[in-house]
Formats: C-alpha cells, sequence, structure tokens
C-alpha cells in the first residue's frame, strides 16, 4: 500500500465510524448510511491529493456527506426513505430505556429531511450556524429558521409523555 | 424538548444503537481507486473527443486557409495531415493531441470493463448518481423546456427565489440521476424537473413537477399506472385511473388535510416500461409565495400532458 493509500486508509479507520453514526442520523438505516459513507470516501479518495490542509479533512469530509446525502434526496421524493405509520408502543417503557430511543430516533427521521440535517449538524456534530449553512449550501438564516422548525416538528411528533420518556 | 434535550437524546440514542461492524478501510480504499479510475476514464473519453474535434475543424480549416478546395487533404491516424501544398505564413495549424497508437490505428478509449460490484456501482466514470454534465444531464434540462413550451395561454415557466417560509436551494432545478442495471447491464435513468409557474397579472405562484423513470424501472412490470402511484408516497390521495384516448393514465389528487408536495399527479406507463410522472401545485409550498388562484392544467390536459411522447425517454 503506498503512501496515499495507507494515509487514506488511516483517516477512514479513524473517522469512518463517526461518520457513519451522522449518516445513520441522517437516513435512519445502516445499510443506507454505510452506502453514503462510501460514496463519501470515495469522493474524498479522489480528492484526496488536492486538499492541501489535512486537519481540515473532517469538514470537508462531513460536508461532501451531508451534500450527497441532500443530493440523493434531489433524485426525487418517491425514493425518499419510507417510515413506519405509527410509533411504536411505549406502554410501560423506563426512562432512558431503549424504546425512548427509538421513538426520537423514528421521529427524527419523520422530519422534513433539510430540517433533519440541521438538526443533526447542530445538535449531534455541534457544528456552528455558520459552518452548517457551509455545509448545506444555505443561508444562516434559513439554518436558525429550519433548526427551530426542525425542534418543532420534532416536538409535534413526540407526544408529551414519549417526551418525558426521551429526556 | 430544547436545544440541550435534543442534543442528551441524541448522544445517548447512539452510545446505545448497534452499529454494524466497522466499515473495511482497505474495502474504502479499493472503491476511492474505482472512482479514480472512472473519472480519469471520463477524462481520457473527453479528451479524445476534443482530439476528434481538433482533427475534423482541421480537416475542414486547412485546405480552406490554403486556397484549395480540400482536394488531396488526407487527414492520417493520430492527426498528422499529409497535405503537401504550402501552410501560409503565420498559420500554425490545429494540433491535435492523440499520438498514434503503436499499430498506427486512432487511439481509442478503453471501455469501462469493470467487473466487481464496487466497480460498476456507478456507469460511465461518475462518481456517484447524479450526472451533472453531458447528454444525461442535459436530458433533464431538455425535460424542463419542454415542460415550461406546454404551458396554457397566460403561464410561464420562469425561475424564482424563494422568500422565506423554509426553503432552501433554487426553486426551479433538474437532475438526471442513474437508478439501476436491468437486462445485460443497461442503465435505467430518471430525469427529474421542477419549476415555478406564474400567470399573467396574478402574484402566486405554482408548481409543476416531472419525473421519468425510463425502461427497466422498478414499477416497470406494474400492471396499471395507479400501482406505479404507490411509489409516490408524499403526495397522499386517491388514484383513479381515467381514459386517454385508449391509454390508461393513473391520476391521483390529494387527500384535503394532507400536506403533500404537490395536488395533482399523473402517471402513465408506455408500453417498454417507462413511467412519466407528472404533477401540478397550485402552490409552491414553503416558499413563502403566495399560491395561485387554481391549477395550471386542466385534469384533461394534465391526464394528455403525460402520455406525450416528448416525454417518453430512453
Amino acid at each position: 500500500m503506498n503512501d496515499r493509500n495507507a494515509a487514506f486508509a488511516g483517516y477512514f479507520a479513524a473517522r469512518s465510524d463517526a461518520m457513519r453514526g451522522t449518516a445513520y442520523l441522517l437516513c435512519h438505516d445502516w445499510h443506507r448510511a454505510e452506502d453514503l459513507v462510501q460514496t463519501t470516501f470515495a469522493k474524498l479518495y479522489v480528492a484526496w491529493s488536492r486538499i492541501d490542509r489535512h486537519e481540515s479533512l473532517d469538514a470537508y469530509t462531513r460536508q461532501t456527506l451531508v451534500r450527497t446525502f441532500v443530493s440523493e434526496l434531489r433524485r426525487g421524493w418517491f425514493r425518499r426513505e419510507r417510515v413506519s405509520e405509527s410509533t411504536p408502543d411505549t406502554a410501560g417503557v423506563g426512562r432512558g430505556s431503549a424504546e425512548d430511543r427509538l421513538v426520537l430516533l423514528e421521529a427524527l427521521a419523520k422530519v422534513p429531511p433539510r430540517q433533519r440535517a440541521v438538526l443533526v449538524l447542530r445538535y449531534w456534530e455541534d457544528l456552528s450556524v455558520e459552518d452548517t449553512a457551509r455545509a448545506l449550501r444555505c443561508s444562516t438564516g434559513t439554518v436558525k429558521s429550519q433548526a427551530a422548525r426542525g425542534l418543532r416538528t420534532l416536538r409535534g411528533l413526540i407526544t408529551p409523555q414519549q417526551g418525558e420518556k426521551v429526556r | 424538548m430544547n436545544e440541550d434535550e435534543l442534543k442528551s437524546a441524541l448522544h445517548d440514542a447512539m452510545v446505545a444503537s448497534s452499529p454494524p461492524p466497522p466499515m473495511s478501510p482497505e474495502a474504502a480504499v479499493a472503491a476511492g481507486q474505482a472512482a479514480r479510475r472512472r473519472r480519469k476514464t471520463a477524462w481520457g473519453g473527453a479528451v479524445a473527443g476534443l482530439a476528434v474535434v481538433a482533427i475534423t475543424v482541421g480537416a475542414v480549416l486547412v485546405p480552406q486557409l490554403a486556397g484549395g478546395s480540400g482536394e488531396g487533404a488526407v487527414i492520417e491516424a493520430g492527426g498528422r495531415s499529409s497535405d503537401p501544398r504550402p501552410v501560409p505564413p503565420g498559420w500554425s495549424g490545429v494540433t491535435a493531441t492523440t499520438p498514434p497508437s503503436p499499430t498506427g490505428s486512432p487511439a481509442q478509449t478503453a471501455p469501462s470493463t469493470a467487473s466487481g460490484p464496487t466497480e460498476r456501482r456507478w456507469p460511465d466514470g461518475q462518481t456517484d448518481r447524479t450526472a451533472t454534465s453531458g447528454p444525461r444531464a442535459e436530458k433533464s434540462v431538455r425535460v424542463l423546456n419542454e415542460l415550461g413550451s406546454s404551458l396554457p395561454p397566460t403561464f410561464q415557466a420562469v425561475d424564482k427565489q424563494a422568500s422565506g417560509g423554509g426553503w432552501s436551494g433554487p426553486m426551479r432545478y433538474t437532475q438526471s440521476q442513474f437508478a439501476t442495471y436491468y437486462g445485460r447491464d443497461e442503465q435505467s435513468w430518471e430525469y427529474l424537473a421542477t419549476t415555478p409557474v406564474v400567470r399573467d397579472g396574478s402574484p402566486g405562484v405554482g408548481r409543476l413537477w416531472i419525473q421519468v423513470a425510463t425502461k427497466g424501472n422498478r414499477m416497470s412490470s406494474t400492471t396499471s399506472p395507479c400501482q406505479a402511484s404507490d411509489a409516490a408516497w408524499s403526495i397522499k390521495g386517491t388514484c383513479e385511473v381515467v381514459d386517454v384516448g385508449g391509454k390508461e393514465v393513473g391520476y391521483l389528487t390529494a387527500a384535503r388535510g394532507e400536506e403533500s408536495d404537490l395536488d395533482e399527479l399523473a402517471i402513465y406507463r408506455h408500453d417498454d416500461g417507462t413511467v412519466v410522472y407528472l404533477g401540478q401545485s397550485a402552490a409552491y409550498r414553503n416558499t413563502g409565495h403566495p399560491a395561485l388562484s387554481g391549477q395550471v392544467f386542466t385534469r384533461e390536459q394534465l391526464a394528455a400532458l403525460v402520455i406525450d411522447e416528448k416525454f417518453h425517454l430512453g
């Protein structure tokens, strides 16, 4: 394995799990998350020699991942992921249980994709409003409004009782 | 749930999730190398195409500038001219960049002979599903133009900017994307176009939307156009089959109270399996613009347009 491949493989080994986690939050499907990560890293490999500032690789990779996700959505709304019509039965669910987490992830999957991308970048990746706007190629105002709208949507999808449990 | 609670809940959810085993770095390197090879192949094809153009231009221009009729000019393989006539002063000619092959025949771009599943994942040197340039990309632009030229009088397809409402990105766009392989390495593609529509004397903005899924798509085997509507899950409503000149068209109308991207969607499946989805909405939702007072097309017009051969793409 030459230097380029070794460096790329090292970076992949270090960061692919984190990127896959972000991808999973975006699409709520591990298989599709791995597809997104593979596509993202293939693009990164092609651009590898052009990226001088390797310290900013994470930002570049994250941006590619999110843009790939958004681009896939533009393929047509009927190819977007389907989500179940009903939330799981939560009767008797204790605080912090696996069912609670399922409620949150399923509710997140029902949030419109762009709002979801903003929520994931802002509150999972902890990106600033400016960095989120850069990754999504939109204005900071749009990020703020999408974040507020996304949170509102998420609250609407999680009933008060479920919300208490999710907390 | 506030921002901090969401952060905490996301963290808890991901910590407790059960991800699959780590992905293989070796496979990632292989996928990256394959993507780079495809990119190089695509560039090689583009360079070869330019060389062909250069040779052709040279074949036309050199004789003309030499004052002759063109007779006697021979372009050899590799772009070298054997025209014995003198070249005008200052004329440097057209230089072909493609070197001759050892056999003297024109150099050819190697066809994609990828064999593994990763190698053949995206066609024609693409690094992802979307074609951003070339004939495939242009097809969806043509679809958009065809749609714009099909409007009733007083309506125009225009580009607009969202004025709030949470919409980000352009309101008028096209996309050409590879869908799947079928048969013996045949490619099925999807061509999508959407545009705002305005009417003379009205501040309202409506929306037209079209997607063509070519032969080999996953709805090819449906026996009724309304079965194809099962895939259109984001418009919720009822579908009925209407007859348009002896052809069956599925007509989906959004149910009241349901938030759908479109108000109406006409679906037609051609005999070869190509499926055309043509939708309209009096409002372009989430863009902050007011809605048109009515639909752009009547029900009959939309159903007639969806079967038009100009949207029957390969």
